[in-house]
């Protein structure tokens, strides 16, 4: 292998890696915000923060190098949505933890002709959708 | 959908479709790898009871209307009709996007409608 192979190469390898820990890093930045904005509740609540932490370091196990870099946000409750965004293809997932387990941890998806919902009662169906987001 | 009790007040006429109107965004509301306005910003709050999306006539009164914005999204009422949804005016300074459910009622049609109003909007303010 020649050396521009072997970076490239390297570079693939590891895009999993810096997605997965660009994600984790924008989620532990979720516990600097303040407690609440005028919209709400805007630091996640334990719950919410632990079920992301572990669906997150669950499907980076299981989908390694094509892991996907999500962004974050809290709704105004203190539950957290995970996106990751395609507008070429276009194609959105959407993995919703909640603030507290009284509400279903669900995944949305979006492509230019479907959409829908399905409830994440583990973390093989946030990999099913991660693969379909890659294509 | 949601019940609306939203009525056109007669001081106020109906928005026509070329209007461009404004939504603050909270901290998390924009896409920042791509400057694109994220799916949170229209959701309703259900806590509250929030029967619309709140939306200004300019960047000023949206940048007045919560402290610490992150941003400030623009859209055209016309756009927002092409969703089935309206946009009702209730004072010089506010109107209410309708129509949208709340996601803990019906989370695919609400994220649905929510990405696709997320997507007719383009960003026109940050600090």
């Amino acid at each position: 292998m020649t050396l521009a192979k072997e970076i490239v190469s390297n570079s693939i390898s590891n895009s999993g890696l810096i997605n997965f820990r660009i994600t984790m890093q924008r989620l532990l930045e979720l516990l600097d915000l303040d407690e609440e904005d005028d919209y709400g509740i805007l630091r996640p609540t334990e719950y919410a923060f632990r079920t992301a932490v572990k669906l997150v370091v669950e499907a980076y196990d299981a989908i390694g190098e094509k892991f996907p870099k999500a962004s974050t946000a809290t709704d105004e409750v203190g539950g957290i949505f995970l996106d990751w965004t395609s507008l070429d293809p276009e194609r959105t997932v959407r993995l919703f933890c909640p603030f507290s387990p009284e509400r279903r941890t669900d995944i949305y998806h979006h492509a230019s002709d479907e959409y829908g919902v399905d409830d994440v009662v583990s973390v093989p169906t946030l990999v099913q959708w991660l693969q379909w987001f890659n294509g | 959908m949601i019940e609306q009790s939203f009525d056109d007040s007669p001081e106020f006429e109906p928005l026509a479709d070329n209007i461009l109107v404004y939504r603050s965004l909270r901290k998390g509301w924009i896409d920042k790898d791509r400057l694109i306005v994220k799916i949170d910003a229209y959701y309703l709050r259900q806590r509250i009871n929030e029967r619309g999306i709140s939306v200004n006539f300019s960047i000023e009164q949206s940048l007045a209307a919560i402290r610490n914005c992150e941003g400030v999204a623009g859209i055209y009422v016309g756009r927002i009709r092409e969703l089935n949804l309206d946009v009702v005016r209730d004072s010089s300074s506010h109107a209410s996007i309708i129509g949208l459910p709340y996601r803990e009622n019906d989370p695919a049609t609400a994220d649905e409608l929510a990405l696709l109003l997320a997507r007719q909007s383009q960003i026109v303010w940050r600090p």
